[in-house]
């Protein structure tokens, strides 16, 4: 195999987002989960650049990036949870048997293994196309018009879907004071 | 956009999302008011009057084939437009007795139901997908809603998580799809693998991620740890509508895909429905038999229930559609009705045991026996509406040539017997601790008799309705043509 330096380059921020990736969910600290989140949203962006979608990258940049992670921040330092298990209460009593080292470790990395395994015979069996040419220029007008002619419903259905996540993150999080039994 | 008169095409879609935001300023009014249940209702009407006034009758594209409207599409948001106006009747006494916020839910239901609309009236895989997405986000809100309960929050995180994941897995297998197929559209996805599949492996796998991920949303096992928690966990109407409407819709949008989209490779994804139907209808009653709490022995009926409907679709003939239909439309009217009363019982007791049932026959004779009505319908008694799902659904097995299949779904309904005919002898059988009759609440009432009354005519009338929902296409008349 010739040595491409785009492949090189693909491999090496891909696996800085995977590797990122895991440490948001392993993180012990939120605040370092939201900044390892960050870095992967910038490794994504990466990965779209290195595959033509110069918009895409600027978009992820710009709105995951800067605006969503700057957001989480914001909500980690105006909340009280400093650590993922919540500062004063005791941590989780972690037990440390045979079942739980199966269950932490040795499941998720079969699983991990087993979807890769498929997933590389699944790819190296059939011999893919060539990249459709002619997706070079400018793609802004292209998804702008794409946007907003052929895809104008699923466009708007997605205002909806934003207004749905609004309302129920504020139905679910807003503070209830006076509590009672429900059920 | 072409501005040629296709928007009042789909006038009912906006007309539910209008309400939804009049419902929500109707809640802001008055906090404790039943306004926006009303308004949620009359919206509902005026959208159901468009629907069979306007649209009925109507196959055609439109948007450049981003949303589709044909009889398939008009029968399901008719379903599912039914489904939301009951929900909110059954909701009035339960939104005031537990201080939930009735503008919001109501929106929340009426924006869901506009992400069902879309999952049924669409061929492209975009819109069908963020349709999926309005409803799952709704979900996840609508089912955390009791915020005072424990069980509730519980079931809303996982229902977020393991529905995030499902939604990830169906687009991946979109994107593979996509890779493969050169389109969103699922018209141009038949026609791109009508010549051959060239790249079979891949397809494949984005089939499997496809029915995994739709899975989830049918409750399938073994994709469904989610279900029996958060059918438990979530506020009563809420359970009634995700295991109705959802489940219908994640049927309808799986009909479309498979049916319309990926009909070259039938063998495959028939051999996955197949097995996925048999040990979902067969893990669904097997557990539902030890379940002492109402609302875990419904939603393992529930899982069972879909195991069921997804003989139709590992069958995939006309027949096997429309008797799909026939059974979630009959299915969904017993669930709500039955519903009713568990609301009604929650009332009095929030622990929701099936011993909670004594003496009901007793307690409220009229509501003891629409009850027995909707147990006998899901085990599938004549002459009730479930009776006639089933038979359908048998008959459109052994039609297809799959007889064990069918001997399966008897053998399960025999299965099923015990844990719902439980429920009538705990009702009518054991004396309870109490005599005191139970006042029912008129939106409870109503649901319950408008339950009854479906199940009855379905059960009946079983002709009419066959016809009417064997009139209906998934691949719709302008497509079989070529494109």
């Amino acid at each position: 195999m010739d040595f491409d330096p785009t492949r090189v380059a693909f491999i090496v921020v891909s696996a800085i987002a995977v590797v990122s990736a895991f440490r948001v969910v392993t993180a012990a600290k939120i605040m370092h989960a939201a900044l390892w989140l960050g870095l992967t949203f910038l490794m994504l962006a990466g990965v779209f650049l290195l595959m033509g979608a110069e918009f895409l990258a600027a978009a992820q940049v710009l709105i995951y990036v800067g605006a969503i992670t700057t957001i989480i921040l914001f909500g980690i330092m105006l909340s009280e949870a400093a650590e993922v298990r919540g500062r004063g209460a005791a941590p989780l009593p972690v037990r440390r048997d045979d079942a739980s080292l199966f269950r932490r470790i040795v499941l998720p990395a079969l699983a991990v293994l087993a979807f890769v395994g498929v997933m590389v015979v699944v790819y190296s069996q059939v011999s893919w196309p060539d990249a459709p040419a002619g997706l070079g220029g400018d793609t802004v007008r292209m998804i702008g018009r794409a946007l907003f002619t052929d895809f104008i419903i699923p466009f708007e259905l997605a205002a909806v879907l934003l207004l749905i996540a609004l309302i129920g993150a504020i139905v679910i999080a807003v503070r209830d004071n006076g509590r009672r039994e429900q059920g | 956009m072409p501005v040629d008169g296709s928007l009042r095409l789909i006038l009912p879609e906006i007309i539910v999302a209008g309400t939804g935001l009049l419902a929500l300023t109707a809640g802001l009014v008055s906090r404790r008011s039943r306004l926006p249940g009303f308004v949620s209702m009359l919206g509902l009407a005026a959208a159901a009057y468009f629907l069979l006034a306007e649209v009925a009758g109507e196959t055609t594209q439109i948007w450049s084939g981003t949303v589709l409207v044909d009889g398939f599409s008009t029968l399901f948001k008719a379903v599912f437009l039914g489904i939301a106006a009951l929900i909110a009747l059954v909701s009035f006494d339960y939104i005031e007795r537990n201080g939930l916020p009735a503008g919001e839910f109501h929106l929340l239901v009426l924006l869901a139901t506009v992400g069902m609309m879309f999952m049924a009236g669409s061929l492209n895989l975009i819109t069908i997908y963020i349709g999926l997405e309005c409803l799952a986000l709704a979900s996840y809100a609508l089912t955390g809603m009791l915020r005072g309960s424990a069980k509730s929050t519980e079931a809303s995180l996982k229902y977020i998580l393991i529905g995030a994941i499902s939604s990830g897995v169906i687009l991946f297998g979109m994107s593979l799809v996509f890779g493969v197929a050169g389109s969103v559209h699922l018209a141009e996805i038949n026609a791109a693998l009508a010549g051959g599949t060239p790249m079979l492996p891949v397809l494949l796998a984005g089939m499997v991620f496809l029915v995994a991920g739709l899975g989830v949303k049918m409750a399938a096992v073994p994709f469904h740890m989610w279900a029996p928690d958060v059918y438990h966990g979530a506020p009563a109407p809420v359970a009634a509508f995700l295991i109705t409407a959802s489940e219908a819709a994640a049927f309808a949008a799986a009909l479309r895909i498979f049916l319309v989209g990926l009909p070259a490779i039938q063998e495959h994804w028939t051999t996955v429905f197949v097995a996925l139907a048999v040990i979902t209808m067969t893990f669904g009653n097997v557990t539902a038999i030890v379940q002492t709490n109402m609302r875990r022995m419904l939603a393992y009926s529930a899982v069972a229930q879909a195991g069921y409907v997804m003989v139709g679709l590992a069958v995939a003939s006309e027949r096997a559609v429309s008797a799909m239909i026939y059974y979630l439309i009959a299915y969904a009217f017993a669930t709500i009705g039955a519903f009713a009363v568990v609301i009604l019982l929650g009332r009095y007791h929030p622990a929701e045991d099936i011993a909670d049932y004594r003496g009901l026959g007793r307690r409220a004779p009229l509501l003891a026996l629409t009850l027995t009505v909707f147990m006998l319908s899901f085990i599938g008694i004549p002459p009730t509406a479930g009776f006639f799902g089933k038979f359908y659904l048998f008959q459109s097995a052994v039609a297809a040539g799959m007889p064990w299949l069918a001997l399966i779904m008897v053998l399960n309904s025999m299965v099923s017997i015990p844990y719902y005919w439980g429920v009538v002898q705990t009702m009518y059988l054991r004396e309870g601790e109490t005599d005191a009759p139970l006042p029912a609440p008129a939106g409870v009432r109503w649901t319950a008799a408008i339950g009854l009354a479906a199940t009855l005519i379905l059960g009946l009338f079983p002709d009419q309705v066959v016809q009417l929902v064997s009139a209906v296409q998934v691949v719709p008349a302008l497509l079989s043509g070529g494109l």
